[in-house]
């Protein structure tokens, strides 16, 4: 049934937006979410055909640029090494992440106390703890309790099995005396909630069909929905509005049909990803707003982090399997993440362990750097690699920089024409000098554990996945866009609830992050609007 | 109406027995690519695309040494279709069946992967707490 007034407008219905949707849906507020895609359907998920590889370069390709689909828009990264990645349906970005779920560290929350860089967050890992348990839980997390690296989590279901290249690769760092933890998942290896446990399918970031990979149009949504939320799909909004006196009412949308709507709110929040928030609030310009909405500070858009990623190949002798099961969910290390000066960098880095990938990205890869020939040798040659390769995926905390940005394109619209985003992103001297660290260390592991020879580069062009900081969180309304409980400092009632309020941008795949921001910001709007 | 001349369909079929040959192994020349084409199909489109420019600028293919000559002159070309012809060769059902990576697709079925032996923690488990409050 169609909410003609409700108190809230979430805009994005992905990790962010769902679990707000869900955390709200338990107060009496009538809630509708617009969302520029649609819901997936499982049935069409590649692993359920023959040719599921395949369909990575096209549909359910990383870039928005690439796949073209009515749900993406257009965004130019020409002038950045690092390609932006996202998916856009019910879902958000989950339908193809990994599923690769740690949590930010401690540490992440105070850079600038421990190293005197950035900007403490407003809040400490203490604050949203009890936000990440309950994520986990909405979710579906696997792992094991007892990592040094972290405090302590509990509640995770049995971690994903690691193999035979896990095991090679333990026995590699413990050589060396080193970290390393199975992965922390957003996979569920027992039955959970009306969903079905991994079976090791392999291609996670191309959509789960048997429901085990926790994404939010199967973890949340369903229940949200059922609680009275308002989900409408195939909606894009262009601009939140204010009135003539700069007070927020609402967000004008293009409905499914393309037909322009209005749709009034008392309070809207904003769930669109490190890029697609400050484009929406950069599109969102009045007579008070002539810069867009909410910057007054001229922050929106700017400190975009990327996480640069490195990333090490070995090769092993031995037949491992390696391209059977979650590809991103086998192990991390985490022996280099927190600031050691005597590396040359301040912060660190997480090693994530990556399973072989399928025949056709191994020989297109392998062709091109002419470890496999094409001729007489060329089967012999893939034999050699497939199923006997490992990677190793760095991901090096990036910190903000205002000069690399999220503005908006003069020429390239979407197809509502709407302007786009243009990136602006350089690497910072001390990300380079952590790659080449990570790399080196990657590489060290590699040798360790038996690989007769490693391939190594970075940062890799299309991994632009962790889109954070366009929307600074803080105290003070000069240098940040939204409160320590993600209000904006020029709109009351306008909230930002996804990682485009990141401060720092930690050493991990932010999505529990991100999500448990979005429940504590959740938890104080009701708190705040004292709704039950 | 065909995707492919007469001429284009003779030099695809040499070019992509050199890439890809069937030589003492149980896996098919690359030209069975050429079959069940689909032009409403991206990936098909794609290839077809890169086939017709390299065939457009390719004037002679007999043999490896033609072919070497061409890559070396329009190496762009040459590596796009390359590109696009190994998609389609390695999401081939009888290429994936002789490569023992399985010819169907991996759901329902799913993949069998060992536990990994967990006791290798041991060592991990001893450390001192390793994070910064």
């Amino acid at each position: 049934m169609k909410i003609e007034n409700p108190d809230v407008l979430i805009i994005g219905a992905g990790a962010a937006g769902a679990a707000a949707a869900w955390s709200l849906s338990q107060t009496k507020l009538k809630i509708v979410c617009l969302e520029q895609g649609g819901f997936m359907n499982p049935d069409e998920y590649p692993s359920t055909k023959v040719g599921w590889e395949a369909m990575k370069y096209d549909k359910f390709n990383v870039s928005p640029n690439v796949r073209n689909l009515k749900s993406d828009y257009p965004i130019n990264d020409l002038e950045s090494p690092i390609a932006i990645a996202n998916f856009n349906a019910v879902g958000g970005s989950t339908i193809l992440y990994s599923g690769h779920f740690p949590r930010f560290h401690p540490s992440d929350f105070k850079v600038k106390e421990l190293d005197g860089v950035a900007d403490n967050w407003p809040m400490n890992y203490y604050d949203l703890e009890p936000f990440f348990n309950l994520n986990d839980k909405m979710m579906g997390v696997s792992g094991l309790s007892g990592d040094p690296a972290y405090p302590n989590i509990d509640g995770m279901f049995p971690p994903i099995p690691f193999g035979e290249m896990g095991e090679v690769m333990a026995k590699g760092f413990n050589k060396l005396g080193w970290h390393w933890w199975p992965s922390y998942s957003a996979i569920i290896t027992r039955e959970y909630m009306h969903r079905g446990k991994c079976i090791n399918l392999g291609p996670c970031n191309m959509g789960c069909p048997q429901g085990a990979k926790s994404t939010t149009d199967i973890t949340y949504w369903p229940i949200a929905k059922r609680n009275g939320v308002e989900l409408r799909t195939n909606c894009r909004v262009r601009e939140i509005t204010v009135d003539i006196n700069g007070k927020l009412i609402g967000a004008i949308y293009f409905d499914e049909n393309g037909k322009e709507c209005f749709q009034s709110a008392k309070i809207v929040l904003v769930a669109c990803n490190g890029v697609g928030t400050p484009r929406l609030l950069l599109n969102s310009k009045s007579k008070f707003f002539p810069d867009g909405l909410s910057n007054r500070s001229g922050l929106v858009g700017k400190n975009l982090m990327l996480h640069p990623l490195g990333y090490v190949e070995g090769l092993f002798e031995q037949e491992l399997n390696s391209n059977l099961g979650p590809h991103g969910c086998l192990m991390q290390s985490q022996e280099f993440y927190e600031t050691d000066k005597s590396r040359g960098f301040v912060r660190g880095y997480t090693m994530q362990l990556l399973r072989g990938p399928g025949p056709i990205e191994t020989a297109i890869s392998a062709v091109s750097r002419r470890d496999i020939p094409l001729g007489l040798n060329h089967h012999d040659a893939l034999q050699k690699t497939l199923g006997k390769n490992i990677g190793i995926g760095i991901i090096v905390e990036d910190l903000p920089e205002e000069h690399n940005t999220v503005t908006l394109d003069p020429t390239i619209t979407d197809s509502n024409g709407i302007p786009s985003p243009k990136i602006n992103y350089i690497l910072s001297e001390n990300s380079k000098k952590m790659l080449a660290h990570g790399i080196e260390k990657s590489k060290e592991v590699m040798i360790e554990a038996g690989a007769y020879k490693t391939i190594s580069f970075g940062p890799v062009r299309n991994t632009g996945w962790h889109l954070m900081g366009t929307t600074k969180m803080g105290i003070d309304s000069n240098t940040s866009v939204v409160n320590q409980y993600g209000e904006s400092h020029d709109v009351k009632g306008l909230y930002i609830i996804d990682s485009s309020v990141f401060v720092t941008s930690g050493g991990v795949n932010p999505a529990s992050t991100l999500q448990a921001v979005a429940l504590y910001i959740c938890d104080k709007i009701k708190n705040n609007y004292k709704v039950e | 109406m065909e995707i492919f001349n007469t001429k284009e369909i003779e030099k695809l079929d040499i070019i992509l027995k050199l890439i890809i040959p069937n030589i003492n192994t149980n896996m098919p020349d690359a030209n069975l690519i050429l079959n069940n084409l689909d032009i409403n199909n991206k990936i098909d489109l794609k290839f077809i695309e890169n086939s017709k420019a390299v065939c457009f600028k390719i004037e002679k293919i007999e043999n490896q040494e033609d072919l070497d000559i061409f890559k070396k002159r329009n190496f762009r070309d040459f590596s796009n279709f390359v590109n696009s012809s190994l998609i389609l060769y390695y999401s081939h059902k009888e290429v994936l069946k002789n490569l023992n990576v399985g010819s169907i697709p991996p759901f329902p079925e799913g993949n069998y992967v060992k536990e990994g032996d967990i006791y290798l923690l041991e060592q991990v488990f001893l450390k001192e707490k390793m994070y910064k409050d």
